[in-house]
């Protein structure tokens, strides 16, 4: 069983999209259930596509998940003056012939409007349905999945992925087991929360100069939070040079490097199939090259707490943002 | 001004590819503007072999600072923050997070004794290049973000905005991926949405979501589905019965799109002939059909 | 003098709250300036838990607001972490036990001072 930390949090990430982050995440969360009680947390709310990964088309549960603020003009108050329209910086408030209306598709809630209108006429409706959390109880492949989808037009939330972690949580009771998480990608509130309170990090990075650069960033916050990380490296053989720079950053940083997928045209043609890649083309050097991940991994969760002391990231400097000051380009 | 947004949803689905060919079409016939909205990665500039963006311009977004001879440490600022951005620690001058202020400018608003100053910081950088191509003329404007910034919608939304001071006779936007706000934006007051997707689960779920956006707001909507050869495309077809979409034009998977890209020469232009030249064709002279009905 | 530990549903019995920002309550405790002896103890719920972005922040402008001395609790995040700086507050990075485990912890450290 998973030895010392008894419900176990394993965050998958990346930064940008697109480097193979969910097809790691599917793979890993098949191999792994087959030794581990494990539930699979896909955090990637503006993109979430590790049900489809796992052929779930039907959900047990659907929660919808209200956050969030739309302002409306009240019609019986407005002297369409304007004022309005010209304070909002995400261009929400439209006029339609020579009458203002809000967006509700653009609109973010954040009052503005509200402290320019001279004649208060506008009112926040706040039951919005900012996104969903669905759950399948049990995959064909036997374990459960949560997972989070915002709704179009309406803003990125950390709380969402707070949410399905939590609902992730309570399935598990108090039962002993794995949490792997398919994080959010990107760089902003969303990624922190998923990342938050997880005991591992495992980075995945493709060799190109911009993956690099988010793996980075990535691996900066997870040192914030003094969790230490795994690597992956993904479509490893098309560039040496960059792969080679990604494994030295690696080694610089006490990173555990878990090893390559190297680039293969099954792993696309399998995510048209909606079947995991181990399962559609289960001899694909992709495939045994996870396979030979997921041993590394297991090995890792086994001996948790040793590797964590072993990989616990340095100290991190603090973060000190650089601002223009109004008037003059002074730098603070 | 006629306004058409290219969108999409899903990633990868080909919007660029299918902006900038049909930008080039139209702008045989007009003055045509594209603005490439994509501001996390844009790339209509590389499929139209452009090395150097020119006008840079500085996208500001505000950041307010604190008068201290003006501020009371009354604390309204920091209550008033929708995204956690201001912090009044105790017997001290309010502190702005940089980096969790979305540039909304309500403490700027609230702030009972004026105290906030408008500031800005560098959200990224716009730039405005002229580009002719065999005779025909375009003016390319593109938005990038700069590294680090998460604040995609005002970024897009002045994008959009200095684009639209250009005099031109059409406007033709090609948004990022996604569904949020900041596709929203760029839909905002349109004649025209055309959809890119794809026949496959991933693209036709985002393409769904894009449609009950573009049917909410009543946009006349078109769906083209790329690399239509390489799935099941009914699905399709039956969702867009649904969101009351008004064509719906296939671009097969071939061989010369690829070259197209890898040459970073448009298909249209470089391949004339080619059976995805002639549904472009079709689909601008539509499109021009509609201009012209529109007396615009 | 005042310490706050991050937890569930509050309570010195409970145990730490795995995150900061979106911790769900804060049990805070005061304690007798010279003697480090708990006067009283009483659990607030942290706005942060609430917010959709800048959970951090807003988790520690509560703690500001109940003017806290030193907080008790797993690493913060980027934002909170400066946060904190600013407002003078001491961190604890602890977790995996109960508040009131944490809490003698860092009683003790104190007492050495």
């Amino acid at each position: 069983m998973v030895s010392s930390i008894s419900q176990l949090e394993i965050v998958i990430a990346s930064g940008k999209g697109g480097v193979g982050k969910s097809t790691l995440a599917s793979s890993l969360a098949i191999l792994l259930a087959k030794k581990y009680y494990l539930i699979a947390v896909d955090a990637d709310a503006e993109a979430p596509n590790l049900h489809i990964a796992l052929g779930i088309d039907e959900w047990d549960i659907v929660e919808p998940y209200i956050e969030g603020r739309i302002a409306y003009i009240n019609r019986d108050k407005c002297t369409d003056c304007g004022l309005c329209a010209d304070a909002c910086q995400f261009g929400a408030i439209e006029v339609r012939n020579g009458k203002y209306y809000v967006n509700k598709w653009i609109c973010e809630g954040c009052y503005t409007c509200s402290f320019v209108c001279p004649v208060k006429a506008i009112f926040f409706e706040r039951d919005i349905v900012a996104g969903h959390i669905y759950v399948k109880e049990k995959t064909i492949y036997g374990f459960p999945l949560v997972s989070s989808e915002i709704t179009p037009g309406r803003p990125n939330s950390g709380k969402l992925v707070t949410e399905a972690k939590n609902k992730a949580k309570k399935i598990m009771g108090s039962k002993k087991g794995l949490i792997l998480v398919d994080a959010a990608a990107g760089i902003g509130c969303q990624v922190i929360s998923s990342i938050a309170g997880a005991h591992a990090v495992i980075l995945v990075a493709e060799p190109t100069p911009s993956s690099l650069n988010d793996l980075k960033r990535i691996h900066k916050l997870a040192k914030h939070f003094g969790i230490p990380s795994m690597l992956v490296i993904n479509k490893a053989d098309i560039s040496e040079k960059y792969r080679e720079k990604i494994l030295e950053y690696a080694r610089r940083e006490n990173i555990d490097y878990l090893g390559d997928i190297p680039y293969d045209e099954n792993v696309p043609r399998s995510i048209n199939t909606m079947k995991p890649l181990l399962e559609a083309y289960p001899d694909t050097e992709a495939s045994k090259a996870i396979r030979r991940i997921a041993e590394k991994l297991v090995k890792i969760i086994d001996n948790i707490s040793e590797w964590r002391l072993k990989h616990l990231p340095a100290k991190i400097e603090p973060f000190i943002p650089i601002i223009i000051k109004p008037g003059n380009n002074i730098v603070k | 001004m006629f306004r058409i947004t290219v969108t999409g949803g899903k990633g990868g689905t080909g919007k660029s590819f299918v902006a900038v060919n049909i930008a080039l079409l139209l702008a045989k016939h007009y003055r045509t503007v594209l603005v490439d909205l994509d501001l996390e990665a844009p790339n209509d500039h590389i499929l139209l072999g452009i090395d150097k963006l020119k006008n840079e311009e500085p996208i500001k977004l505000f950041l307010p600072f604190i008068n201290t001879s003006k501020c009371t440490k009354c604390g309204v600022c920091a209550k008033v923050c929708d995204t956690g951005a201001i912090l009044l620690p105790s017997g001290a001058y309010p502190i702005i997070f940089p980096r969790l202020c979305s540039g909304c400018k309500a403490c700027y608003y609230a702030c009972p004794y004026n105290a906030i100053i408008e500031g800005y910081h560098v959200l990224g950088y716009v730039y405005r290049t002229n580009i002719v191509i065999e005779n025909t003329e375009l003016t390319l404007v593109t938005g990038v973000l700069r590294e680090g910034e998460e604040h995609v919608p005002p970024g897009v939304n002045y994008t959009r905005k200095k684009a639209e001071e250009i005099e031109t006779d059409i406007l033709l936007m090609d948004t990022g991926a996604g569904t949020g706000n900041q596709i929203s934006i760029a839909l905002k007051n349109v004649d025209l949405t055309i959809i890119v997707t794809e026949p496959t689960p991933l693209g036709i779920h985002d393409m769904s979501n894009v449609l009950k956006i573009t049917n909410e707001m009543g946009i006349r909507t078109w769906i083209i589905i790329n690399k239509s050869s390489i799935g099941d495309t009914s699905k399709i077809y039956e969702i867009s019965e649904k969101y009351n979409v008004e064509k719906i034009y296939e671009i097969p998977y071939h061989r010369d799109v690829v070259s197209s890209y890898v040459e970073r020469k448009p298909i249209v232009i470089k391949y004339k002939n080619s059976p995805i030249t002639r549904v472009f064709n079709e689909i601008a002279q539509s499109i021009i059909g509609l201009v012209r009905s529109n007396g615009k | 003098m005042k310490i706050a530990i991050t937890t569930n549903k509050g309570g010195l019995d409970d145990q730490i709250a795995d995150r900061f920002g979106r911790a769900p309550t804060f049990t805070i405790v005061e304690l007798d300036d010279n003697t480090l002896e708990i006067k009283n103890v009483y659990v607030v719920e942290n706005p942060g838990s609430k917010a959709g972005s800048g959970a951090g922040v807003r988790a520690v402008q509560k703690l500001v607001d109940e003017k806290v001395n030193i907080v008790i609790g797993p690493n913060p995040g980027p934002n909170a972490y400066i946060a904190l700086q600013q407002s003078g507050i001491k961190v604890y990075a602890i977790t995996g036990m109960t508040a009131k485990e944490a809490l003698n912890r860092v009683i003790e450290e104190l007492k050495k001072k």
